[in-house]
């Protein structure tokens, strides 16, 4: 599967569109990692279990809207962004989403 | 420049691939192979808005879409199953109930509101929780408008018997034999009818998700669930008014 954040794929070309696929989620980490992360917010640094929280949703929502994607029998995604939301506290909410297409070689 | 005259690059950084990748891979992994028809129905494209199905065409037989996960999970699950499943749902009210009775509950001027409007409305969320979720998530669970309802009128009647039992026994100690009997009738009928009419709410969102084969329009449920949270507000209104009127002396003022 292609995936790419641009309206073309250089080198092939867009034979049909199947429509936009999403994927989106909401994770968040146990009790014990967010009383780590406030104690580790006072001498600073990187809050490494809110970076694993974050590339885990992420990932969850890329391969949700890669799931759809197949479901469709696209093998590229094209135009494809991100956008946070804020539902509730001490959660990643991620949301991704794109143009599936069926890319052939060739511009 | 080095001592042999040669010049040396710059020194680049050494870029190290972030190691919370490689851990949300696999507990992502962990998550897939755990996961059921259940949970991927509620991302599947098919039941996107936004699909056009000029472009999209029309899923493959092997394809999970709403319509198949709902038919396959009817045939699957057996009557007795959906008893047992009836039951559980109509008893799960109660312990929700003490959640709703506490959040009825106060004694200041903030209370006022508390009573005619935060507390009816948590309330009659409370008793249909239950319900609420099994047509929601889990429609195929429920044969029959009968069951929502039994649901509906055992959540209201179980809500009823423990705010009954926490108003004798915790808030009311000295109560009067007319306090008791007020809270076995009254405050009784007015929970199963107030649960009873958001029944008939849970009723059309199955009804109408049954019938079509699609996921719930929870839409379908608001003219029933309002109904029913502004009948128990402007009954604790009344009961509030009178008894400060002094035509309502049950031994307590309020419900």
């Amino acid at each position: 599967m292609i995936v790419t954040n641009t309206e073309t794929i250089a080198g092939y070309r867009i034979a049909e569109i199947k429509g936009l696929v999403q994927g989106n989620t909401v994770r968040a980490k146990h009790a014990g990692r967010d009383i780590a992360a406030s104690f580790k917010n006072l001498v600073g640094g990187e809050l490494r279990g809110y970076t694993e929280l974050l590339t885990e949703s992420r990932r969850q929502a890329l391969e949700r809207m890669l799931a759809q994607a197949e479901q469709l029998g696209a093998n590229a995604i094209v135009n494809v962004r991100f956008t946070t939301s804020a539902v509730t506290a001490g959660a990643a909410e991620l949301y991704a989403y794109g143009t599936a297409v069926v890319a052939q070689p060739g511009a | 420049m080095s001592d042999s005259g040669r010049y040396d690059e710059p020194r680049r950084p050494q870029f190290v691939a972030d190691p919370s990748e490689q851990k949300a891979a696999e507990l992502l992994r962990r998550e897939r192979e755990r996961a059921t028809d259940n949970e991927e129905v509620e991302h599947t494209v098919w039941s996107e808005p936004a699909l056009s199905p000029a472009l999209a065409g029309s899923p493959g037989d092997d394809q999970l879409t709403y319509q198949r996960w709902l038919v396959r999970n009817v045939e699957r699950t057996s009557a007795l199953r959906s008893i047992w499943v009836t039951l559980l749902v109509a008893l799960a009210a109660g312990p929700w109930g003490v959640l709703g009775a506490f959040a009825g509950s106060g004694n200041s001027v903030f209370s006022m509101l508390m009573f005619t409007v935060f507390g009816p409305v948590a309330e009659e969320v409370a008793k249909v929780a239950a319900a609420l979720w099994v047509v929601e998530k889990r429609p195929f669970y429920f044969r029959s408008f009968g069951q929502i309802l039994l649901c509906a009128i055992c959540g209201g009647a179980a809500f009823a018997a423990i705010e009954n039992l926490l108003y004798i026994y915790a808030y009311v100690p000295d109560h009067t034999p007319a306090f008791v009997e007020f809270r076995w009738t009254v405050c009784v009928a007015l929970h199963v009818t107030c649960s009873l009419i958001a029944g008939i709410g849970l009723m059309q969102i199955w009804r109408d998700a049954m019938r079509r084969l699609a996921p719930p329009q929870l839409s379908l449920g608001v003219p029933w669930f309002i109904p029913a949270m502004v009948i128990h507000g402007l009954y604790n209104a009344s009961v509030i008014f009178v008894s400060a009127a002094g035509w309502l002396d049950l031994g307590m003022p309020g419900q």
